[in-house]
């Protein structure tokens, strides 16, 4: 009977420390939000230079005429808030961000949060589906590679891999665009979909849009995949020296056996804490890829801007990409949760 | 795996040779204008002329200097910057090593490469806001790693004996961690220069570089911004040669520090 109730109680503990693991990561998250938001808020306003400054000709080493006196320049910085402390533009910021308003882009005239909304459905699909199929490949082969260990399969493996990722993302998607969409016309130029297949029924469009993905899914995976192969062969190789799997070969278990029952569930742990790690990687991939294919996400929008320096746009895309990259990894964290009894112990 | 080491150190070694000799391999500066627009390779022009009428493989010559120079200034840097703060952090411990920890911790969560371009944005587009950009944003994690490295070294039992003898904390630091860190230290500095070089090719790529610096990264942008391009034979003599340059060094870099790490961590020997 008290035997059952200790158990119980074991229970309770143990859900209970799950939950203010999750706590505590909450809270470095929401710490990290609150780090960001304030890059965003002051770095406009520590760099030198506002955009009044370059029109008046005051501060500004610019040879243009002045356009402006400093009388005028006064009025339109109380209109623009700018004569305010800092501390009140702060909290004006926010109360901003809090409806929604990320600003208004000089060069695309349209709100920021507008445009990012348009693109963030296109990056959530290309860089969700990336990650997926690269973790779930990059295991599969990595764990392919510890069962080989030693052997020339091994060897070839992890040498194609680290190969692979010696070529710079840009250029291994230039690449496929080249030889597979302008030579070969296997897949499209650009974009994400094509114009006239808008009226088309559901069923034609889904394959229209999986036709214009696979390219930029094909790059960004390929550019992620070889992180998550070592990393699993490392894990493996790590695991498969424990005594446990000794004990287990010992007791004439079978070799495949051993790698799926004993040491993939232990190897995967330290694989899921890479992924959500590397997740800001995938962030780079994505900006590099879409500029590439010409892709209407985050990655495209954000070129774009820097191309125009729309300093607003940019920084709109890194408060958001940022804000996606904490919540994959706080999803992660439900998913390490999940995997790992030992949690309770950190 | 060593043989791969050993293709890696010569191919980066012939790069380095080739980054030295520059003005004698390349016929002309990388910023003359000594042909037409577009021409094809010839007897003058190995690879060419660009849309200005510069010579690519000159400016391909002597692009080896830019990325090897970012390389180096970059890993060198941000390697002794991290070792510093990443040894007092763990040599010290308690506020110091948990205030470091908890910026480091975040700042890793913050996707670099969007806030890399929101702060490059902001300043003149030269090759020094390239390498301090990248330099702020690889020191962190050379510090993380030395911290752990100094984490287990701390417990040595021979350290305690020297502090008994009377050894100040910078002595036990400069003395006896360093030369413990060195071989760490070595095999960063080979990883964080292939980081380096592919980040700034990358940004070169994306638009923030500096135009007149034909660095490889530089040159595959100018490429791509030449409308047909890909339509054109252009690509083979233009596109092709810079990417695979970036690709041989990366290549080279990846395969001599893996070699390194080998030789200088035996754990790592019985594993592989």
């Amino acid at each position: 009977m008290s035997c059952v109730k200790e158990g119980q109680q074991e229970q309770r503990r143990k859900r209970l420390s799950k939950l203010s693991y999750l706590q505590g990561r909450g809270l470095e998250y929401l710490l990290t939000i609150s780090v960001i938001l304030g890059l965003n808020f002051l770095l406009p306003r520590l760099m030198p230079g506002d955009p009044f400054s370059y029109l008046s000709g005051i501060g500004s080493s610019s040879d243009l005429a002045a356009t402006m006196d400093a009388k005028s320049e006064a009025i339109l910085r109380a209109y623009y808030g700018l004569d305010q402390p800092w501390l009140q533009q702060f909290f004006h910021y926010l109360s901003n961000l809090v409806q929604g308003n990320l600003g208004y882009a000089y060069y695309f005239k349209a709100p920021v949060a507008q445009l990012i909304a348009e693109r963030l459905p296109w990056s959530l699909l290309l860089v969700v589906s990336s990650i997926l199929l690269a973790s779930l490949l990059g295991i599969a082969m990595g764990v392919f590679s510890a069962w080989k260990r030693g052997t020339a399969w091994d060897t070839g493996c992890w040498a194609v891999f680290l190969s692979l990722r010696a070529i710079p993302t840009f250029f291994l998607g230039t690449l496929l665009l080249l030889f597979l969409s302008f030579h070969s016309n296997l897949f499209p130029l650009f974009g994400a979909y094509s114009i006239e297949q808008l009226g088309s029924s559901w069923l034609v469009r889904l394959k229209d849009i999986l036709w214009h993905l696979t390219l930029p899914v094909t790059t960004l995976t390929l550019a992620e995949i070889t992180a998550k192969y070592l990393l699993t062969r490392g894990a493996m190789l790590d695991t498969l020296e424990e005594d446990y799997i000794t004990f287990a070969r010992a007791r004439g278990m079978e070799e495949e056996q051993i790698m799926y029952k004993h040491a993939l569930p232990n190897a995967l742990l330290p694989v899921v804490t890479q992924i959500a790690l590397r997740l800001g990687m995938a962030a780079a991939g994505m900006i590099y890829v879409e500029t590439i294919f010409g892709y209407p996400g985050m990655g495209k929008l954000m070129q774009d801007a820097l191309a125009v320096r729309d300093f607003q746009v940019l920084q709109g895309t890194f408060l958001i990409t940022s804000v996606m990259v904490l919540a994959l990894n706080f999803l992660l964290d439900l998913c390490y949760v999940y995997l790992d009894p030992r949690v309770e112990v950190r | 795996m060593s043989k791969l080491g050993l293709i890696g150190g010569i191919i980066l070694a012939l790069f380095c040779l080739i980054a030295l000799l520059a003005p004698i391999i390349a016929f002309y500066s990388p910023h003359d204008f000594v042909g037409m627009p577009l021409e094809e390779p010839s007897s003058q022009h190995w690879l060419g002329t660009d849309g200005a009428g510069q010579d690519i493989f000159s400016q391909l010559v002597y692009g080896t200097r830019v990325s090897l120079m970012v390389g180096i200034i970059v890993s060198l840097v941000s390697t002794v910057l991290g070792a510093l703060l990443g040894l007092i952090a763990g040599f010290y411990g308690k506020w110091v090593d948990r205030s470091l920890m908890r910026f480091l911790d975040i700042f890793l969560t913050i996707p670099h490469l969007p806030l890399m371009l929101l702060l490059a944005a902001y300043f003149p587009p030269v090759l020094t806001t390239t390498i301090i950009v990248l330099t702020l944003f690889s020191w962190p994690m050379e510090a993380k790693l030395v911290r752990a490295q100094v984490l287990s070294l701390k417990k040595r039992e021979y350290l305690e004996a020297a502090r008994l003898a009377g050894a100040k904390d910078y002595y036990l630091m400069y003395r006896y961690l360093l030369p413990e860190l060195s071989p760490l230290l070595f095999s960063q500095v080979i990883l964080r220069s292939s980081w380096a070089i592919l980040a700034e090719s990358g940004l070169a790529f994306l638009g923030l570089g500096d135009p007149t610096v034909k660095s490889w990264g530089m040159i595959l942008k100018q490429a791509l911004s030449y409308e047909a391009i890909y339509f054109t034979p252009t690509w083979q003599w233009w596109l092709l040669p810079p990417g695979l340059c970036i690709t041989l060094l990366i290549f080279a870099f990846t395969f001599l520090g893996y070699a390194l790490e080998e030789r200088f961590n035996p754990t790592l020997k019985e594993a592989a």
